[in-house]
């Protein structure tokens, strides 16, 4: 099995941990891992992986989608990335973090995404907060 | 036998995946899916353990002959050990 997206279009899920920062402080790099479905429908706030035009695999969340096209941000991310339906893979359904599962219909996690991603300048505010009480 | 701690199992979607953690993560992505028992005897893998011990726990677990529960366990330690997941 070559790529990512042939697992997804083959058994309809993909599994790993995730790299990086772009997802903090949701997702932490090398320990938190993420489940994501196969799906035809995808919506305002849904953390979806794509495929950049490199080949680059970006697990990031929905802020807009407008005309076909989805804008896309990491919760750690202040530039926004404009993505094609076909770039896209699946989205994330569940995720852990810190060693326990979660559905993305937890209403926690809900509450986080609305509140932390309601804007940009939202974000700016929470994340230099929570910044002074974690270090990343 | 021991299973690496560069791996670890989750419980996604009502099934048990393993995926790798830590380090390892960057060098390879791999992801194995594993059903009830599998995830059983990956639990009993999380310390050392022969391949007699485990042999013997699957056939408590799950009242089956000797000759299932060794092809069975071949089966599941023929992926981990392709998977780089298996200290021996």
């Amino acid at each position: 099995m070559s790529s990512v997206r042939d697992v997804v279009n083959t058994y309809g899920y993909y599994s790993a941990t995730v790299h990086g920062y772009s997802m903090y402080p949701l997702l932490i790099n090398h320990r938190d891992s993420v489940y994501v479905e196969k799906t035809g429908s995808y919506k305002k706030y849904d953390v979806a992986l794509f495929e950049r035009k490199d080949g680059q695999l970006v697990l990031h969340r929905i802020l807009k989608i407008k005309d076909g096209v989805f804008y896309f941000c990491g919760d750690n991310d202040f530039i926004i990335e404009k993505v094609k339906k076909e770039q896209l893979i699946g989205k994330m359904t569940e995720f852990s973090r810190k060693g326990k599962e979660y559905t993305v219909e937890h209403f926690g996690y809900r509450l986080y995404s609305r509140v932390w991603c309601f804007s940009l300048f939202t974000k700016r505010v929470l994340r230099r907060i929570y910044g002074l009480f974690h270090r990343a | 036998m021991k299973l690496s701690k560069e791996f670890v199992l989750r419980n996604f979607a009502d099934k048990y995946i393993a995926v790798t953690v830590n380090d390892s993560a960057d060098e390879q992505n791999a992801f194995i899916t594993l059903n009830k028992s599998g995830a059983f005897v990956w639990e009993l893998l999380q310390n050392e353990i022969s391949y007699d011990e485990i042999l013997s726990e699957i056939i408590k677990k799950y009242d089956i002959d000797a000759n299932t529960a060794k092809s069975d366990l071949d089966e599941f330690l023929t992926i981990v050990r392709k998977a780089g997941m298996l200290h021996e």
